[in-house]
Order: C-alpha cells, then sequence, then structure tokens
C-alpha cells in the first residue's frame, strides 16, 4: 500500500462520517449493492479455476486486489469508495476480458462506463508494479511455461514437496523479536508503511497447512495473496500476527486529553468541545484565541532565561523557523500542542514550564519530520542522563561519559556537542561558578540534511 | 429490512468520505464452485453460469502500450498517470468527464446480463444474502452466549495455540443449534455457509474481549481493542455482515491507528449527545483502562470484539442479551451502555 490508498498519516479529514449506520441497511442504494455483487461474482468465477499445488492462472479475487490497489491517484483521489471497485472490474476486463470472460473492453468505453485515458493511465501504473520484485522472491522469467511468473522455491509447493511441509519451516515462532523490512514499490502490498522498518514481537503463528474441505483445522491455508496476485503463482507462506507498541510505529500516537479537562480548548459547550483531538484549523484557531499561548518570561524587552538549556531551546526554535523548516503558525502549533499535553497531564502551570513545552514541541517536530524515532530518541534521553550522572558539576557534559565517569580537568574542554542538561537548577548558588565555555550556545547539528 | 432508495440525487454518502478499498463481501475462492448464490434468494438450486476461466494470454502483465507512445504529448510519466492526480490540468488530452457512478454500474450491470455472465437473479441473490441471512444478529448471538457461557467463551478467546482460528469450530457448533427466534431457524445451516466453517470471510477470525480481561496472559487488566482495516476495508464479515460506511471510510482508517482513543471518544460523544449520566459510565470505563490495542485487519485475518457486559445487565437472559448488543460496540468503536 503505497499510493493514494494509504492514509493513516493523513491528518484533518474531519469527523467519521455515518457513525450509526443501520444494521439493516448494508448499503444506502441498490447499484451500491448491484456494485458489490458483481464484483464479488464475476471475480470468484474467475479464480474457479484454482487447483492446489498447481501453478494457476492468475487467482480472481487476487487479480481483483491488484487491480484495485493499482488504482492511478487521480482516480483514487477523485473517486468514491464504489467507484474503486468499478475501476478495478474496467481493469481486470482490460487486461484480460476478451479471453477471460468475452468481454471487450472498447464495449466499456463505448457504454461510458470508463474512457480510454482512465484504462490506459491505471494499465501504466500495473506495467510498472508488474516489473517490481518483492523480497524472497526471484524476478519473472521469461522463457517457456514459466513466462510471466515468478518462481520461488522456498515456497512453491512443489518444490518444498506440499503445503504442509511449508507450514513447518515457519521461520519465526511466538515471541520472537522481529523488524519489518522496508519494503517500497507501487504493487499491491499488505506491509502496512507505518510499521516498515519497525521492531515488534511475534504473538501468533496463523500456521500453514493445506485445505480440506469440510475438515477445518484452525490454521491458515493461503495461498499468499501478497504475491500470488502480481506474479500469478502459488505463493505460500505463513502468515503471523505482529504486535508494536503504539509509539514505536511511524505516526505518532497523539494522546487524548482526560474528559472533563478541555481547559485549553476554552469553555466546553457540547459535544465538539469535549473532544480534545482537534481535527480542523479552525478549531485550533478558536482554541488559540480562547486560551493564548503563556506569556514568553522577559526582562526590559530581552528573554529571560533561568538555565542554558533554556536558551539554547529557543535558539533552536528560532533557527528552525528562520532557516524555513517550519511556519511560524506551525510552531505555534507544535507549542499549542505541546502545552495541552501537558496540562493535561497535570501541569499546574505555574509558568516556569515554559521552555519544558518548548522542547516537548522541539521533540513532536523532530518525531513528525522523522528525522529520529521516538524509541531512539529516548535512548539518547538515556545515555545523557547517564552521562550527567557520570560527570561532576563543573565539568562539561559528553556523550562519550554515558558509559564512564568523566574526569575533572580544570581547564579541559570537550569539542563537538555539548549539552546542558538540568532540572530547575540555578547556578548562582555554585561558588567556584560555571567553567570556562558554560555560556558557550551548543551547535547546532542538522539531524538530517535537506 | 431496508430498502434503499434509487434517486441519485446527492445525499451524504454521495460525499467523497466514503472512501477505501475493500474486499467486503469476497466469499472465499475454494467453496463458489460448488455453491450457488443464487439458490439463497430464490429457493430454489441454481448453478454458476458455465464460463470457463479462461488462461490468461502468457506473458501479459498489462496490455499498455508505452507512456512514450501513446501520449504524444510531453512523454513523461506523469502525463502518463493523467497529470497531477488533484487539479484537473490532466484534461488536456481531451478526456471527457464520465456519466455519475451510479450511471455506469448501472451500464456495467446491463453488460455483464447482456453477455451471459450475470443474470439479474444471481445479482439479486447476493444482495439479499448480505440483506436477509447475514448481519450483526449473528454476532451478537455469538457474544451473548459469550457472556452467559464461559466454556464458550474461553473457546472463542483461547483457542490452541497451533489452531489458532478454532474458534471458528466453536462460533458453527453454536449458530448451527441455536434458533433464531425472530425466524425460528438456526441461525445459519449449510445452504447458508456456502461450503465454508461460518460463512465467507469467517474463517481466519481472531476474537478477543473488551474490558475487564476473563483469561489468558492478560487475565485481570482492563484492555480496549478497537478493530480496522487501513489499506482497506477487511472486515468479519461472516459475523458482521457487510461493512458500515464509517469503517471504509478514509476518516476512520487514517485516525485509528494514530489515535484510536480519540476515535472512541468521538463515538461515544455522538452516541451519548447530551445523557451526563451515559459519559460518565463511558468516562468511567475509558479512566479504568490499562490498554488500548488497535487490530489491524488483512485479506487473511479478521478480528471480532467481545464486548464488555455492562453490570446492569447480568442476570437478563440471552435472548434479551442478544439484542442489546450493537455492531460498533463488537468493533470496539464503541462501548455499550447500561
Amino acid at each position: 500500500m503505497d499510493g493514494p490508498h494509504y492514509s493513516v498519516e493523513w491528518v484533518g479529514l474531519g469527523p467519521i462520517p455515518d457513525k450509526q449506520q443501520p444494521a439493516n441497511q448494508p448499503w444506502h442504494h441498490d447499484w451500491q449493492a448491484a456494485m458489490q455483487s458483481m464484483y464479488a461474482q464475476v471475480f470468484t468465477m474467475l479464480g474457479a479455476g484454482f487447483k492446489p499445488n498447481k501453478p494457476s492462472p492468475f487467482f480472481g479475487l487476487d487479480a481483483a486486489r491488484w487491480c484495485r490497489e493499482t488504482m492511478a491517484p487521480r482516480d483514487y483521489m477523485n473517486g468514491e469508495y464504489f467507484h474503486y471497485w468499478l475501476m478495478a472490474l474496467c481493469s481486470f476486463i482490460h487486461d484480460y476480458g476478451s479471453a477471460a470472460i468475452g468481454i471487450d473492453p472498447a464495449e466499456l468505453v463505448k457504454r461510458r462506463i470508463t474512457t480510454t485515458e482512465q484504462l490506459r493511465r491505471n494499465a501504466s501504473i500495473r506495467a510498472v508494479a508488474y516489473r517490481q520484485a518483492v523480497p524472497g522472491v526471484q524476478g519473472p522469467q521469461d522463457r517457456g511455461a514459466l513466462a510471466g511468473t515468478y518462481v520461488s522455491a522456498d515456497y512453491d509447493p512443489q518444490q518444498v514437496g506440499s503445503i504442509d511441509a511449508i507450514g513447518r519451516r515457519a521461520r519465526f515462532k511466538v515471541g520472537d523479536r522481529v523488524r519489518v523490512k522496508r519494503v517500497q514499490g507501487s504493487w499491491h502490498t499488505r506491509c502496512y508503511p507505518y510499521v516498515r522498518g519497525c521492531e515488534g514481537v511475534i504473538s501468533v503463528n496463523y500456521g500453514l497447512s493445506e485445505e480440506k474441505p469440510g475438515q477445518f483445522d484452525g490454521r491458515y491455508h493461503g495461498p499468499y495473496p501478497e504475491v500470488a496476485c502480481q506474479s500469478r503463482q502459488k505463493f505460500f507462506a505463513p502468515v503471523y500476527g505482529v504486535r508494536f507498541r503504539g509509539v514505536g510505529v511511524r505516526c505518532h500516537q497523539r494522546r487524548s486529553a482526560p474528559l472533563g479537562q478541555s481547559r485549553s480548548l476554552g469553555t466546553p459547550s457540547g459535544a465538539a468541545a469535549m473532544n480534545p483531538d482537534v481535527t480542523t484549523t479552525a478549531d485550533l484557531d478558536q482554541a488559540l484565541r480562547a486560551e493564548p499561548l503563556p506569556v514568553l518570561p522577559k526582562n526590559r524587552g530581552e528573554p529571560v532565561f533561568r538555565d542554558s538549556w533554556e536558551a539554547e531551546a529557543f535558539a533552536i526554535g528560532n533557527i528552525l523557523v528562520k532557516d524555513d523548516q517550519l511556519s511560524c503558525k506551525q510552531w505555534m502549533d507544535l507549542m499549542a500542542a505541546a502545552i495541552q499535553r501537558a496540562q493535561a497531564a497535570g501541569d499546574p502551570d505555574e509558568g516556569d514550564t515554559y521552555y519544558h513545552h518548548w522542547c516537548a514541541a522541539l521533540e513532536s517536530f523532530c518525531f513528525e519530520r522523522d528525522w529520529i524515532s521516538p524509541e531512539a530518541y529516548h535512548e539518547l534521553v538515556e545515555l545523557w542522563s547517564q552521562a550527567i550522572a557520570n560527570t561532576p558539576h563543573g565539568v562539561a557534559l559528553s556523550l562519550d561519559n554515558a558509559s564512564q565517569p568523566a574526569v575533572q580537568e580544570p581547564g579541559h574542554h570537550h569539542d563537538g556537542h555539548h549539552h546542558h542538561h538540568h532540572d530547575h537548577h540555578h547556578h548562582g548558588s555554585s561558588a567556584e561558578g560555571p567553567p570556562e565555555g558554560y555560556w558557550k550556545p551548543i551547535h547546532v547539528t542538522r539531524l538530517k540534511e535537506g | 429490512m431496508a430498502t434503499p432508495s434509487d434517486n441519485s440525487a446527492p445525499g451524504p454518502e454521495d460525499q467523497p468520505p466514503a472512501s477505501g478499498d475493500s474486499v467486503a463481501s469476497r466469499p472465499r475462492r475454494s467453496f463458489l464452485r460448488n455453491a450457488g448464490l443464487a439458490a439463497l434468494a430464490a429457493g430454489a438450486a441454481a448453478s454458476l453460469p458455465q464460463v470457463e476461466a479462461r488462461q490468461p494470454p502468457k506473458g501479459t502483465g498489462a496490455k499498455a502500450p508505452s507512456p512514450q507512445a501513446e501520449s504524444g504529448g510531453m512523454g513523461t510519466e506523469l502525463e502518463a498517470l493523467g497529470g497531477s492526480p488533484i487539479v484537473e490540468s490532466g484534461y488536456h488530452s481531451g478526456e471527457k468527464p464520465l456519466p455519475s457512478l451510479k450511471q455506469r454500474i448501472l451500464a456495467l450491470k446491463g453488460l455483464l446480463v447482456e453477455k451471459g455472465i450475470l443474470t439479474e437473479e444471481k445479482i439479486n441473490g447476493f444482495v439479499s444474502y448480505y440483506e436477509k441471512f447475514v448481519g450483526p444478529h449473528l454476532g451478537a448471538a455469538a457474544v451473548a452466549h459469550a457472556w452467559v457461557n464461559e466454556e464458550f467463551r474461553r473457546r472463542l478467546l483461547d483457542p490452541p495455540a497451533d489452531q489458532p482460528f478454532m474458534a471458528t469450530a466453536a462460533l458453527r457448533d453454536f449458530l448451527f443449534n441455536t434458533i433464531n427466534p425472530e425466524t425460528g431457524h438456526p441461525y445459519l445451516a449449510p445452504q447458508l455457509t456456502l461450503g465454508t466453517a461460518i460463512g465467507p470471510e469467517g474463517e481466519y477470525l481472531r476474537i478477543v474481549q473488551n474490558g475487564l480481561q476473563t483469561s489468558g496472559g492478560d487475565k485481570g487488566k482492563r484492555i480496549h481493542n478497537i478493530v480496522a482495516c487501513t489499506v482497506c476495508s477487511c472486515y468479519p464479515q461472516a459475523l458482521l455482515g457487510v461493512q458500515p460506511t464509517w469503517y471504509k471510510s478514509q476518516q476512520y482508517r487514517s485516525r485509528v491507528i494514530s489515535n484510536p482513543l480519540g476515535v472512541v471518544d468521538e463515538f461515544m460523544q455522538d452516541l451519548v449527545a447530551s445523557n451526563q449520566t451515559q459519559w460518565a459510565f463511558y468516562k468511567s470505563y475509558r479512566d479504568g483502562l490499562d490498554e488500548i490495542r488497535t487490530w489491524d485487519s488483512n485479506s487473511e485475518v479478521r478480528f471480532f470484539v467481545i464486548p464488555e457486559q455492562p453490570l446492569a445487565w447480568k442476570g437478563l437472559p440471552e435472548v434479551e442479551l442478544r439484542k442489546r448488543v450493537t455492531r460498533n460496540a463488537m468493533l470496539g468503536s464503541e462501548i455499550l451502555l447500561p
């Protein structure tokens, strides 16, 4: 799912529609019902040639998925749900209609079911997707009986011996820690983009065994549509359930505020105000107007910092905006969200946590830009905490000291990345004063080029 | 049973948000060889049309000519794809706007019937199946039984580790042997399951429970589960029928991973409106949760939720409990309110 079908990281689409659709009304219109009926029956009839353990013609239902999920973005984004099904059927008829069910695609155009251009642009995506490889599958063979198919020795029951044998060779077991490959392409794939590259744990092995009609054995039977539908080959693989931590996947999990605490959204009035998940810009504008951001601490027009890290955080935020990494408005949004989260978590907001919100906003920004994952970030924070624990006061901090104690050498200076990280520590109380270079601003490191 | 209106004036359901790929009612490959769908509506035996699934021509991935040759314009990939996906500048090619979706679907229907691929009866038979026989009443019956029968509940929630889909067998036993009071017949019968265990999209089911976990490794914890299909709209059809619009919508699919609790909040706000007692009930449930889990379905595994039984309903007869279980609660987008 790499095309417009993938919407997990879209935001701002508004409230979920039709939440109370009556259970006795499966479709809103009978032409929708007819579309679903035609789609299911035509594609299933085409799959009727399926024979276990034999290379087969294109699976009907997997072909349906293939056609749907290689739709041109223009047609997908400008269409509605049943349009996708109509388009998939038209695409299939374009590719196989004459031979498979005796319908000429020109007939579709003539009856204004689709246009030549629509058929062509969708076919051009399938042409590209077809050539792309799937991990574990070798490239297309161009000769003889295998022309147009992929071959993968490990997952072909004829080569392994049986479907059950493939199941017995399953690589993973429950409890194994796994990482999802970063597959990417135009073809039909059920590898959710939001878990690509992420680590998870095998929570269940759904197995693989040969289907015996009338003797249900509680395991998965295959074939595995991922490859079957675009390679037109019998490809059997075990299926697993994998569990991921919510904050570890590629879309940042925003926490809703506890119920009833909607201070940051102004006076609650009705259901909309009680929903802390702001989904439209208008809502956020209204929220900001109702309760503006706390005032930046200042003394005689100059910002006041109680610690160097506050100054550094302030500098980073300003540099990001100055470098056009984000707009002022976007920064305000990040701050507002950070403040809201903090208050929801119980921050009494006595004015001394302003730069904590600032840092939280910076963190959100880095996660949103995918410059660093939350897990890697928290590992870094851990390392810095250890470095701090290992470093006597007055000695410059360095990440090197996460694993070994720092040696107090007067005048010693580390190059590179410094970061002081104190919680409400007032330096006026220290007798010897800050070491040389204490107030030197940190080197702003770009985490990612471009 | 609803009679969907046929007027083509745009209504709420015509708005763009109802989008999503789907295999909404996709019978398993292996059974339709043996079954006639039209039998369900007509009550008479019927057979599939005698159309051979011929081999597609060898070596054909797609018949599209290369974009370079065909477009005659700039020859870029973007041109071949019809221009920018959003901006309608692609009409340089003279592509004419199509009639409404309804008209196109009816035209396709006319074509398929004319060529003898399908008949009106077969098309309507499928529709009838999902309007009359398969729907949330099946899931509700299973949930009510799971509430009152601990053994059944355990079979649903804790199948053997090497037979993870065995809950389906328990469901089959129950639904085949339990009378639906509204029809006087068992909830399911062989002619309704079309050669599968409990019906299309019912074999590969994993069942979880909301609220207090009564068995398994998480026993004692309070967990909320919510089901989705972010890539299309895979759904436990054998127990719940056809997916509702909200389940297929981009709004739901886009938020359920990043903010599942917010999604449940939104559902409950709509459901509860200004009823403070019900809101307090939900708040108390929500505040007591240890964990929220989102289950992303796919073409091969579907998920189903046993909602938490409100304490006020303990002791009610099973036939009464069945009426109170809502579809949304069986997906985890809502909880049941006493």
